[in-house]
């Protein structure tokens, strides 16, 4: 049986969305900051908005221009495309009875989207801190699943990662 | 007794792994009243949504809210309450008729 974690399941625009808590890694970021990611299919990389950068306080020293897409678009908006290198990424949920869970991962960047002409304060896309596309999901073979009133990640058991069960009390 | 379940990617050695449990077990008691909140903040999202329409939202704890039209504001008021952005839950609900869809 494919273990099965639950997500954060919000209301968005009256359907469910599955989020989880997001918090990055690596030298020069603020540890122990979380923030709010969708799991989005129809995003090919992992990326964090100008609220997320604001709420994980992500230094623009460490952006560096990709060589590949500079511009990307989210909805109607253009972004300004840089990347964090080598970071690590935790994703956290809801376990049982109070407890949580956490995936955690290396991957070669993560995508920081900076607003064309303008701040980070100022930005479009207010209510989307970050997005956890399928750069993740596929490197670690997650598969999305909704049962009733909440979504679920299924990690394979040929997946590339294993589980590590760690009791608290 | 209470499990919590560490999904470790092929790739971090041994060693990160022991230091990774170290970190997070630190990190517990954030992530468990991020959660708490998030779940009140899902009982309760109509509410929300309607009485803090197009504003930034910190849910501190369950039923302990800041909210402001700018994270800039909001900041200020969590570092007047001794909070830390990052380990509070910050939403921001869309203007009423308006949607953000990607």
């Amino acid at each position: 049986m494919m273990p099965k974690f639950r997500l954060i399941t919000r209301d968005r625009y009256g359907n469910p969305a599955p989020y989880v808590l997001l918090s990055l890694r690596g030298k020069g970021l603020h540890a122990y900051r979380y923030v709010e990611a969708l799991i989005d299919t129809g995003a090919p990389w992992t990326s964090i908005l100008p609220a997320g950068s604001l709420i994980l306080q992500i230094p623009k020293r460490l952006l560096k221009r990709p060589s590949d897409v500079t511009t990307a678009r989210v909805g109607a908006h253009s972004f300004h495309r840089y990347v964090l290198e080598n970071i690590r990424v935790i994703l956290s949920g809801p376990g049982e009875r109070g407890a949580h869970w956490s995936i955690v991962a290396n991957v070669p960047h993560v995508s920081v989207l900076e607003p064309v002409g303008g701040s980070r304060e100022a930005h479009p896309m207010r209510d989307l801190p970050a997005v956890v596309g399928c750069d993740i999901i596929s490197s670690l073979e997650l598969s999305l699943s909704f049962e009733s009133r909440d979504f679920f990640l299924e990690v394979k058991e040929s997946a590339p990662c294993k589980i590590i069960v760690a009791r608290t009390s | 007794m209470e499990e919590e379940i560490l999904v470790v990617a092929t790739g971090i050695s041994e060693e990160e792994v022991v230091e990774l449990k170290r970190q997070l077990a630190s990190e517990r008691e954030v992530v468990r009243k991020l959660l708490q909140a998030e779940e009140w903040l899902r009982s309760h999202q109509k509410e929300l949504e309607s009485r803090y329409a197009g504003k930034f939202v910190a849910v501190i704890a369950p039923g302990e809210v800041e909210a402001s039209e700018n994270l800039e504001t909001l900041f200020k008021k969590l570092e007047e309450k001794g909070v830390e952005p990052g380990r509070v839950i910050i939403t921001a609900f869309s203007p009423e008729g308006e949607a953000s869809i990607l």
